[in-house]
Protein backbone atom coordinates (compact mmCIF):
# COMPACT_ATOMS: atom_id res chain seq x y z
CA UNK A 1 0.00 0.00 0.00
CA UNK A 2 0.99 3.57 -0.79
CA UNK A 3 2.39 5.89 1.49
CA UNK A 4 -0.41 6.98 4.01
CA UNK A 5 -0.42 10.88 3.03
CA UNK A 6 -0.03 9.68 -0.63
CA UNK A 7 -3.09 7.44 -0.40
CA UNK A 8 -6.20 7.79 -2.66
CA UNK A 9 -9.33 7.33 -1.57
CA UNK A 10 -13.28 7.44 -3.32
CA UNK A 11 -15.87 8.99 -1.15
CA UNK A 12 -18.99 7.92 -2.38
CA UNK A 13 -22.71 9.55 -1.21
CA UNK A 14 -25.28 10.86 -2.85
CA UNK A 15 -25.69 13.59 -0.54
CA UNK A 16 -22.66 16.60 -1.36
CA UNK A 17 -22.81 18.03 2.10
CA UNK A 18 -22.03 14.47 3.41
CA UNK A 19 -18.83 14.07 0.54
CA UNK A 20 -17.84 17.41 1.55
CA UNK A 21 -17.92 16.63 5.13
CA UNK A 22 -16.16 13.16 5.03
CA UNK A 23 -13.44 15.42 2.35
CA UNK A 24 -12.83 17.75 5.11
CA UNK A 25 -12.10 15.02 8.09
CA UNK A 26 -9.87 12.76 5.77
CA UNK A 27 -7.68 16.04 5.00
CA UNK A 28 -7.75 16.53 8.66
CA UNK A 29 -6.82 13.28 9.29
CA UNK A 30 -3.69 13.49 6.70
CA UNK A 31 -5.54 11.99 3.49
CA UNK A 32 -5.20 14.77 1.08
CA UNK A 33 -6.11 12.84 -2.20
CA UNK A 34 -9.42 12.78 -2.43
CA UNK A 35 -11.67 12.08 -4.89
CA UNK A 36 -16.02 11.54 -5.21
CA UNK A 37 -18.29 9.66 -6.16
CA UNK A 38 -22.18 10.61 -6.57
CA UNK A 39 -23.61 7.01 -6.47
CA UNK A 40 -22.20 3.37 -7.27
CA UNK A 41 -22.44 3.21 -10.67
CA UNK A 42 -20.08 6.37 -10.77
CA UNK A 43 -17.79 5.15 -8.36
CA UNK A 44 -16.99 1.59 -10.32
CA UNK A 45 -16.31 3.88 -13.83
CA UNK A 46 -13.63 5.90 -11.05
CA UNK A 47 -12.50 2.77 -9.95
CA UNK A 48 -12.11 1.24 -13.12
CA UNK A 49 -10.53 4.81 -14.71
CA UNK A 50 -7.91 5.53 -11.64
CA UNK A 51 -5.94 3.65 -9.14
CA UNK A 52 -7.22 4.16 -5.47
CA UNK A 53 -6.70 2.82 -2.35
CA UNK A 54 -9.29 3.03 0.00
CA UNK A 55 -12.82 3.59 -0.47
CA UNK A 56 -15.58 5.43 2.09
CA UNK A 57 -19.27 4.62 0.86
CA UNK A 58 -22.69 5.71 1.79
CA UNK A 59 -25.54 2.66 1.76
CA UNK A 60 -28.72 4.08 0.45
CA UNK A 61 -28.17 6.03 -2.89
CA UNK A 62 -30.05 6.16 -6.25
CA UNK A 63 -28.55 4.24 -9.05
CA UNK A 64 -26.72 1.86 -7.72
CA UNK A 65 -26.56 1.55 -4.20
CA UNK A 66 -23.50 1.12 -1.43
CA UNK A 67 -24.20 -2.76 -0.71
CA UNK A 68 -24.25 -3.51 -4.70
CA UNK A 69 -21.05 -1.38 -5.22
CA UNK A 70 -19.64 -3.10 -2.61
CA UNK A 71 -20.63 -6.54 -4.30
CA UNK A 72 -18.97 -4.99 -7.63
CA UNK A 73 -15.92 -4.36 -6.20
CA UNK A 74 -15.72 -7.83 -4.46
CA UNK A 75 -16.29 -9.58 -7.12
CA UNK A 76 -13.72 -7.79 -9.41
CA UNK A 77 -10.48 -9.36 -9.15
CA UNK A 78 -8.71 -5.56 -10.11
CA UNK A 79 -11.00 -3.90 -7.26
CA UNK A 80 -11.77 -6.62 -4.82
CA UNK A 81 -8.49 -6.18 -2.43
CA UNK A 82 -9.79 -2.86 -1.79
CA UNK A 83 -10.66 -1.75 1.83
CA UNK A 84 -14.37 -0.44 1.57
CA UNK A 85 -15.77 1.64 4.81
CA UNK A 86 -19.53 1.79 4.78
CA UNK A 87 -20.63 4.94 6.23
CA UNK A 88 -24.54 4.89 6.14
CA UNK A 89 -27.67 5.58 8.14
CA UNK A 90 -28.82 2.24 7.68
CA UNK A 91 -28.33 1.00 11.05
CA UNK A 92 -30.58 -2.20 11.54
CA UNK A 93 -28.70 -5.58 12.56
CA UNK A 94 -29.85 -7.13 9.13
CA UNK A 95 -28.11 -4.26 7.20
CA UNK A 96 -24.95 -4.84 9.08
CA UNK A 97 -24.66 -8.54 8.65
CA UNK A 98 -25.97 -8.25 5.15
CA UNK A 99 -22.49 -5.60 4.60
CA UNK A 100 -20.23 -7.91 6.74
CA UNK A 101 -21.24 -11.06 4.54
CA UNK A 102 -20.65 -8.69 0.96
CA UNK A 103 -17.01 -8.08 2.58
CA UNK A 104 -17.15 -4.17 4.14
CA UNK A 105 -14.34 -3.81 6.23
CA UNK A 106 -15.75 -1.80 8.44
CA UNK A 107 -19.14 0.27 8.94
CA UNK A 108 -19.96 3.51 10.84
CA UNK A 109 -23.44 4.58 11.59
CA UNK A 110 -24.91 8.30 10.66
CA UNK A 111 -24.39 10.54 12.40
CA UNK A 112 -20.66 9.87 13.22
CA UNK A 113 -17.71 11.75 14.90
CA UNK A 114 -14.14 12.30 13.33
CA UNK A 115 -12.97 9.95 16.35
CA UNK A 116 -14.52 7.47 14.57
CA UNK A 117 -13.71 7.52 11.50
CA UNK A 118 -10.25 8.23 12.23
CA UNK A 119 -10.41 5.21 14.30
CA UNK A 120 -12.26 2.76 11.50
CA UNK A 121 -9.27 3.92 9.15
CA UNK A 122 -6.55 3.28 11.57
CA UNK A 123 -7.71 -0.40 11.98
CA UNK A 124 -8.73 -1.45 8.56
CA UNK A 125 -5.09 0.21 7.34
CA UNK A 126 -3.47 -1.65 10.70
CA UNK A 127 -5.16 -4.66 9.53
CA UNK A 128 -4.94 -4.48 5.31
CA UNK A 129 -1.25 -4.25 5.73
CA UNK A 130 -0.20 -6.90 7.94
CA UNK B 1 -74.55 -32.29 -0.95
CA UNK B 2 -70.59 -32.80 -0.92
CA UNK B 3 -68.30 -31.52 1.50
CA UNK B 4 -66.48 -29.20 -1.33
CA UNK B 5 -70.41 -28.05 -2.75
CA UNK B 6 -70.68 -26.86 1.21
CA UNK B 7 -67.45 -25.05 1.21
CA UNK B 8 -67.98 -23.24 -1.88
CA UNK B 9 -71.51 -22.10 -1.03
CA UNK B 10 -69.93 -20.55 2.01
CA UNK B 11 -67.35 -18.55 0.61
CA UNK B 12 -70.19 -17.47 -2.04
CA UNK B 13 -72.38 -16.22 1.11
CA UNK B 14 -69.43 -14.54 2.42
CA UNK B 15 -68.59 -12.66 -0.48
CA UNK B 16 -72.12 -11.59 -1.16
CA UNK B 17 -71.85 -9.83 2.68
CA UNK B 18 -69.12 -8.34 2.05
CA UNK B 19 -70.14 -7.04 -1.59
CA UNK B 20 -73.14 -5.49 0.68
CA UNK B 21 -71.29 -4.05 3.01
CA UNK B 22 -69.07 -2.67 1.14
CA UNK B 23 -71.65 -1.19 -1.26
CA UNK B 24 -73.58 0.32 1.71
CA UNK B 25 -70.55 2.02 3.02
CA UNK B 26 -69.97 2.85 -0.43
CA UNK B 27 -73.39 4.89 -0.20
CA UNK B 28 -72.69 6.37 3.10
CA UNK B 29 -69.49 7.98 2.15
CA UNK B 30 -70.55 9.28 -0.81
CA UNK B 31 -74.04 10.94 1.17
CA UNK B 32 -70.92 12.00 3.72
CA UNK B 33 -69.28 13.80 0.80
CA UNK B 34 -66.47 11.35 0.68
CA UNK B 35 -65.36 12.76 -3.00
CA UNK B 36 -64.74 16.46 -1.84
CA UNK B 37 -62.77 15.33 1.52
CA UNK B 38 -60.70 12.57 -0.53
CA UNK B 39 -60.10 15.74 -3.40
CA UNK B 40 -59.28 18.19 -0.43
CA UNK B 41 -56.87 15.27 0.98
CA UNK B 42 -54.93 14.67 -2.44
CA UNK B 43 -54.19 18.69 -2.95
CA UNK B 44 -52.93 18.71 0.82
CA UNK B 45 -50.80 15.90 0.01
CA UNK B 46 -49.35 17.55 -2.74
CA UNK B 47 -48.90 20.65 -1.12
CA UNK B 48 -47.23 18.91 1.72
CA UNK B 49 -44.68 17.23 -0.68
CA UNK B 50 -43.62 20.36 -1.87
CA UNK B 51 -42.92 21.77 1.46
CA UNK B 52 -41.33 19.00 2.53
CA UNK B 53 -39.33 19.54 -0.49
CA UNK B 54 -38.72 23.40 0.32
CA UNK B 55 -36.84 22.19 3.70
CA UNK B 56 -34.74 19.93 1.94
CA UNK B 57 -33.46 22.75 -0.65
CA UNK B 58 -33.30 25.23 2.38
CA UNK B 59 -31.50 22.82 4.60
CA UNK B 60 -29.14 22.01 2.44
CA UNK B 61 -28.20 25.55 0.93
CA UNK B 62 -27.68 26.36 5.23
CA UNK B 63 -25.36 23.63 5.06
CA UNK B 64 -23.49 24.23 2.38
CA UNK B 65 -23.07 28.04 2.97
CA UNK B 66 -21.78 27.06 6.85
CA UNK B 67 -19.13 24.39 4.63
CA UNK B 68 -18.17 27.15 2.55
CA UNK B 69 -17.50 29.54 5.55
CA UNK B 70 -15.72 26.65 7.32
CA UNK B 71 -13.70 25.54 4.49
CA UNK B 72 -12.50 29.36 4.32
CA UNK B 73 -11.57 29.38 7.66
CA UNK B 74 -10.09 26.49 8.47
CA UNK B 75 -7.05 27.08 6.38
CA UNK B 76 -6.67 30.60 7.44
CA UNK B 77 -6.27 29.01 11.31
CA UNK B 78 -4.15 26.03 10.37
CA UNK B 79 -1.88 28.80 8.95
CA UNK B 80 -1.62 31.25 11.59
CA UNK B 81 -0.57 27.97 14.13
CA UNK B 82 2.13 27.41 12.12
CA UNK B 83 3.21 31.42 11.98
CA UNK B 84 2.98 31.86 15.49
CA UNK B 85 4.37 29.19 16.56
CA UNK B 86 7.36 29.93 14.35
CA UNK B 87 7.43 33.42 15.77
CA UNK B 88 7.41 32.14 18.99
CA UNK B 89 10.47 29.73 18.58
CA UNK B 90 12.13 32.30 17.22
CA UNK B 91 11.97 34.88 19.88
CA UNK B 92 12.91 31.62 22.09
CA UNK B 93 16.41 30.96 20.40
CA UNK B 94 16.92 34.63 20.70
CA UNK B 95 16.34 34.89 24.57
CA UNK B 96 18.39 31.78 24.84
CA UNK B 97 21.95 32.94 22.77
CA UNK B 98 21.53 36.67 23.31
CA UNK B 99 21.05 39.15 26.10
CA UNK B 100 18.33 41.25 25.76
CA UNK B 101 18.89 44.92 26.62
CA UNK B 102 16.92 45.32 30.12
CA UNK B 103 14.48 48.18 28.88
CA UNK B 104 13.23 45.51 26.12
CA UNK B 105 13.08 42.33 28.08
CA UNK B 106 9.39 42.47 29.34
CA UNK B 107 8.07 43.66 26.11
CA UNK B 108 9.61 40.40 24.89
CA UNK B 109 8.02 38.18 26.86
CA UNK B 110 5.06 39.68 26.60
CA UNK B 111 4.98 39.33 22.68
CA UNK B 112 6.42 35.58 23.49
CA UNK B 113 2.92 34.63 25.49
CA UNK B 114 0.99 36.28 23.11
CA UNK B 115 2.28 34.61 19.63
CA UNK B 116 2.13 31.39 22.00
CA UNK B 117 -1.53 32.59 23.35
CA UNK B 118 -2.47 32.89 19.22
CA UNK B 119 -1.36 29.21 18.70
CA UNK B 120 -3.61 27.67 21.54
CA UNK B 121 -6.41 30.05 20.05
CA UNK B 122 -6.54 29.17 16.61
CA UNK B 123 -6.15 25.67 17.71
CA UNK B 124 -9.25 26.21 19.95
CA UNK B 125 -10.70 27.67 16.70
CA UNK B 126 -9.75 24.98 14.36
CA UNK B 127 -11.37 22.19 16.77
CA UNK B 128 -14.75 24.31 17.07
CA UNK B 129 -14.51 24.37 13.23
CA UNK B 130 -14.63 21.07 12.76
CA UNK B 131 -17.55 20.91 15.22
CA UNK B 132 -19.58 23.34 12.88
CA UNK B 133 -18.35 21.54 10.59
CA UNK B 134 -19.69 17.52 11.74
CA UNK B 135 -23.00 19.54 13.00
CA UNK B 136 -23.84 19.78 8.95
CA UNK B 137 -24.40 16.27 8.97
CA UNK B 138 -27.92 16.61 10.42
CA UNK B 139 -28.76 17.72 6.19
CA UNK B 140 -28.27 14.13 5.32
CA UNK B 141 -30.12 12.91 7.69
CA UNK B 142 -33.02 14.76 7.41
CA UNK B 143 -32.59 14.92 4.06
CA UNK B 144 -32.71 11.24 3.46
CA UNK B 145 -35.95 11.44 5.92
CA UNK B 146 -37.91 13.83 3.78
CA UNK B 147 -37.22 11.67 0.48
CA UNK B 148 -38.56 8.73 2.47
CA UNK B 149 -41.79 10.69 3.98
CA UNK B 150 -42.63 12.31 -0.22
CA UNK B 151 -41.85 8.78 -1.82
CA UNK B 152 -44.44 7.13 0.78
CA UNK B 153 -47.34 10.63 0.24
CA UNK B 154 -46.39 9.97 -3.39
CA UNK B 155 -47.75 6.60 -3.35
CA UNK B 156 -50.94 7.19 -1.27
CA UNK B 157 -51.56 10.05 -3.51
CA UNK B 158 -51.55 8.19 -6.40
CA UNK B 159 -53.76 5.52 -4.73
CA UNK B 160 -56.37 8.58 -3.76
CA UNK B 161 -56.04 9.13 -6.96
CA UNK B 162 -57.36 6.09 -8.46
CA UNK B 163 -60.15 5.87 -5.82
CA UNK B 164 -61.47 9.41 -7.17
CA UNK B 165 -60.86 8.48 -10.50
CA UNK B 166 -62.69 5.24 -9.98
CA UNK B 167 -65.94 6.28 -7.61
CA UNK B 168 -66.28 9.89 -8.69
CA UNK B 169 -66.69 10.34 -11.99
CA UNK B 170 -67.78 14.16 -11.89
CA UNK B 171 -65.29 16.35 -11.32
CA UNK B 172 -65.21 17.60 -7.82
CA UNK B 173 -65.41 21.65 -7.21
CA UNK B 174 -62.75 23.33 -6.66
CA UNK B 175 -63.92 26.38 -5.14
CA UNK B 176 -62.54 26.17 -1.12
CA UNK B 177 -61.84 28.99 0.86
CA UNK B 178 -58.09 29.78 0.87
CA UNK B 179 -56.34 29.25 3.62
CA UNK B 180 -54.49 32.88 5.36
CA UNK B 181 -52.43 31.13 8.03
CA UNK B 182 -50.95 28.41 5.32
CA UNK B 183 -47.45 29.13 6.66
CA UNK B 184 -44.39 30.03 4.76
CA UNK B 185 -45.03 29.68 0.91
CA UNK B 186 -42.76 27.77 -1.50
CA UNK B 187 -41.04 29.16 -3.87
CA UNK B 188 -43.05 28.87 -6.89
CA UNK B 189 -46.50 29.40 -5.20
CA UNK B 190 -45.17 32.05 -3.54
CA UNK B 191 -44.80 35.84 -4.59
CA UNK B 192 -41.33 37.20 -5.22
CA UNK B 193 -40.75 41.14 -3.17
CA UNK B 194 -41.38 42.61 -6.31
CA UNK B 195 -45.21 40.98 -6.95
CA UNK B 196 -46.20 41.94 -3.50
CA UNK B 197 -44.92 45.45 -3.99
CA UNK B 198 -46.90 45.95 -7.22
CA UNK B 199 -49.84 44.12 -5.99
CA UNK B 200 -49.17 46.51 -2.36
CA UNK B 201 -49.26 49.41 -5.29
CA UNK B 202 -52.87 48.53 -6.39
CA UNK B 203 -53.81 48.14 -3.37
CA UNK B 204 -53.09 51.67 -3.35
CA UNK B 205 -50.40 51.46 -0.04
Amino acid sequence: MADLNEMKFLVVDDFSTMRRIIRNLLKELGYNNVDEAEDGNMALAKLNRDKFDFIVSDWNMPGMDGLQLLQAVRADPKLSHLPMLMVTAEAKKENIIAAAQAGASSYIVKPFTAATLDEKITKILEKHNK
Amino acid sequence: MNEKVKVQNREQALYDRLGSTVRQLHTAMRELGYERVLDETLREITSSQDRLLYIATLTEQAANKVLNAVDESIPIQTEQVLQSKGIADRWQVMLENSAVPNELSELVSETLSFVNRVADNSEGEKTRLMEIMMAQDFQDITGQIIKKIVELTQKLEIELAQILRDYAPTTVSVDKPVDLLAGPAVPDLAMEQDDVDSMLADLGF
